[in-house]
């Protein structure tokens, strides 16, 4: 049980990819051009992620930090003879940071602090990550990212992608995403949260169960190709296949897709504006998506039995902007024919909120409300409701601190916890509730230069 | 003397119908202004005397990097790196081929454009031979100021040239009295 309490809190603090220092210094520009509090995107932001890392028009335009040629576009014109031209950055295309929390259980007996071993002040992860980032341009349309991440635990390649833009039709209709990242399963970023690390929340079900391999969760960072594109500014989708999470080599039989259509506000690419202003910090836009992805995952069960467990998740998002108020809301359904080898079949339901209002460009003000559920065939429905009030503050453009302070409910819990899904409320069996709790207050640090 | 007198009368009627004509370019993105040339298209009865021009190779880069020249100049090609060179244009059809340190190789431009020239052994490598039908072209300055001067008085298609950007073409009255002032704006 403390490892899963651990294991909750790693997942519960991962490192948010996306605030790329790289990027300020390829364009010489702020980080607020595209973030908000980093690492949540600004519409901008989201326009030039979804562009693939590129600004609206032709990118290079809008390098300043000029590139070492790798070739001119004279050579295009001797191609095949020739190799077709690219660039370098003039300069390691890196960037660097660290993050960590200090915490402060008000309520030493709240299910946080018995996982802490009751300890009031917690600073061991004060400085708990090292993260080193690497993004730019192969050429004005193939661009890359990537994360590594360092901890206590060991070093990980969190995300390598290559993207290849504009293959087909208009700009960015039809692009190929190739390597280890998160899906698109939304319109915005999977990390657009200020108060969490992931906007969509994960929830590794046969992690509730008590696997003792990797569980599977198809908002992580998998292996894979996806199809995306941007039409007619309003229209996105995507769709891929991807590894997934096993334990041995299997065929990756990963598939999934997403929809979503944005009403008002800039559009999704910032192409086409007609040189009128965007607006982008006082936008009133409603951003619908919708995703499915089947999944097929095989690990150890508690029982050190091979499983395999095929589930099916379908959900939708929703976000409604006015201005510098925000709501991001969303559910997914999901369902598992095998979260062990002897269970029967699973269904979950995860709801999550977010509501936050920029009372200054670099202090946003309000919480996330989460609500999780999780039913077997013919069992007793368990489930959690965590209200996670915070405040996140840049205090440089590149460096913020976020105080949330998370309160739970639960109903019942899954054969393991909770805490796989990074959640502390720990019933005393399987039918007890807990709450209210007042689970701890975290403060949370991060900086990237 | 009686050779050096019409030599004096030629240079005082030159000038006294010399006109200027001054100007800036405005280039958005504005980090592309750099490779600008603004020239006269036509200067009806120009002839040209046809000159040898120099391009250096060193260092791996061309310089410098423009070279204005008139239709039936010749530019040089000269090797002072210490390692082979090539120079090739696609706009020009040919392939001067490979030659090494201290040496050199010529080609003569015999129609108007602009002429790309890379080197295959380095690809980075690139600069442009301008050929223009008269002399009467500039390259802008880093703030896009350009002068030609020397022109006859009359009326003249100006028109600006850029690897990555344009605009129209402009009728420029010139006279003796007072420069014309031009103004482009470029863009893709």
């Amino acid at each position: 049980m403390k490892f899963l309490i651990v294991l909750s809190l790693l997942i519960a603090t991962a490192a948010p990819a996306g605030a790329v220092p790289a990027f300020a210094r390829k364009y010489k520009t702020s980080c607020v051009t595209c973030h908000t509090i980093f690492p949540k995107l600004n519409p901008f932001g989201e326009q030039f992620r979804r562009n693939g890392y590129r600004f609206p028009g032709i990118d290079s335009d809008n390098v300043k930090a000029e590139p070492v040629p790798l070739g001119t576009d004279e050579s295009k014109k001797d191609f095949p003879d020739a190799v077709w031209p690219g660039f370098v950055s003039p300069f390691p295309a890196l960037a660097w940071g660290f993050n960590g929390e200090a915490v402060f259980h008000p309520d030493k007996h709240s299910s946080a602090a018995a996982a802490d071993n009751n300890a009031v002040v917690v600073l061991d992860n004060v400085i708990e990550e090292g993260h080193l980032w690497a993004a730019g341009n192969l050429d004005d349309s193939i661009t890359y990212y990537s994360e590594l991440t360092a901890a206590s635990d060991g070093v990980e390649l969190e995300t390598a992608a290559l993207y290849f833009n504009d293959l087909v039709g208009p700009a960015h209709a039809v692009n190929l995403a190739v390597g280890k990242r998160v899906g698109t399963y939304t319109s915005f970023a999977p990390h657009s949260s200020y108060f969490a690390d992931m906007a969509v929340t994960q929830v590794p079900v046969t992690g509730l169960y008590g696997a003792t391999s990797d569980p599977f969760l198809f908002n992580d960072n998998h292996n894979g190709l996806e199809v995306n594109g941007v039409v007619g500014g309003r229209f996105n989708y995507a769709a891929g296949v991807a590894a997934g999470t096993n334990l041995d080599v299997r065929n990756s039989a990963n598939v999934y897709g997403h929809v979503g259509y944005k009403l008002g506000g800039a559009n999704l690419d910032g192409e086409d504006t007609g040189g009128v202003p965007q607006d982008l910090d006082h936008e009133q836009s409603i951003t619908l998506d919708a995703f499915a992805y089947r999944a097929i995952s095989r690990f150890t069960d508690p029982a050190m039995a091979l499983t395999k467990d095929t589930s099916v998740t379908f959900g939708g998002a929703l976000r409604a902007q006015m201005a510098e108020l925000e709501l991001d809301s969303g559910v997914f359904w999901q369902s598992d024919d095998h979260v062990t080898s002897t269970a029967p079949k699973t269904s979950t339901i995860s709801q999550w909120n977010e509501l936050a209002y920029l009372v200054y460009p670099w202090l946003a003000v309000g919480g996330r409300v989460e609500y999780l559920r999780v039913t077997p065939d013919a069992g007793t429905a368990v489930s959690d409701l965590r209200i996670v009030p915070g405040a996140s503050a840049l205090i440089r453009p590149n460096l913020k601190l976020v105080l949330t302070a998370p309160v739970e409910w639960a109903s019942g819990m899954p054969d393991a916890g909770w805490g796989a899904a990074g959640l502390f409320a720990a019933p005393a069996d399987m039918t007890s509730s807990v709450g209210i709790e007042i689970e701890q207050l975290q403060l949370v640090l991060w900086t990237a230069f | 003397m009686t050779r050096l007198i019409p030599l004096i009368a030629l240079v005082v009627s030159t000038s006294a119908h010399a006109g200027k004509i001054t100007g800036v370019v405005d280039a958005k993105p504005s980090k592309f202004l750099k490779d600008t040339i603004v020239y006269v298209k036509t200067v009806p009865g120009t002839k040209n005397t046809p000159k040898t021009l120099q391009i250096d190779q060193k260092g791996l880069e061309f310089q410098p990097h423009i070279v204005l020249a008139a239709v039936g100049d010749t530019v040089k090609f000269e090797n002072h790196d210490k390692v082979d060179h090539n120079v090739m244009s696609h706009e020009g059809g040919y392939d001067l081929g490979v030659w090494g340190a201290g040496q050199a190789k010529d080609h003569q431009f015999t129609s108007e454009g602009v002429f790309a020239q890379v080197c295959k052994l380095h690809p980075e490598m690139l600069a442009y031979v301008f050929v223009g039908q008269n002399r009467f072209a500039a390259v802008v300055d880093d703030k896009g100021a350009f002068t030609i001067d020397g022109l006859p008085a009359g009326t003249y298609e100006l028109d600006v040239w850029n690897p990555k950007l344009k605009a129209p073409a402009q009728q420029v009255k010139v006279d003796d009295k007072s420069p014309a002032t031009v103004k482009f704006s470029i863009a893709r």
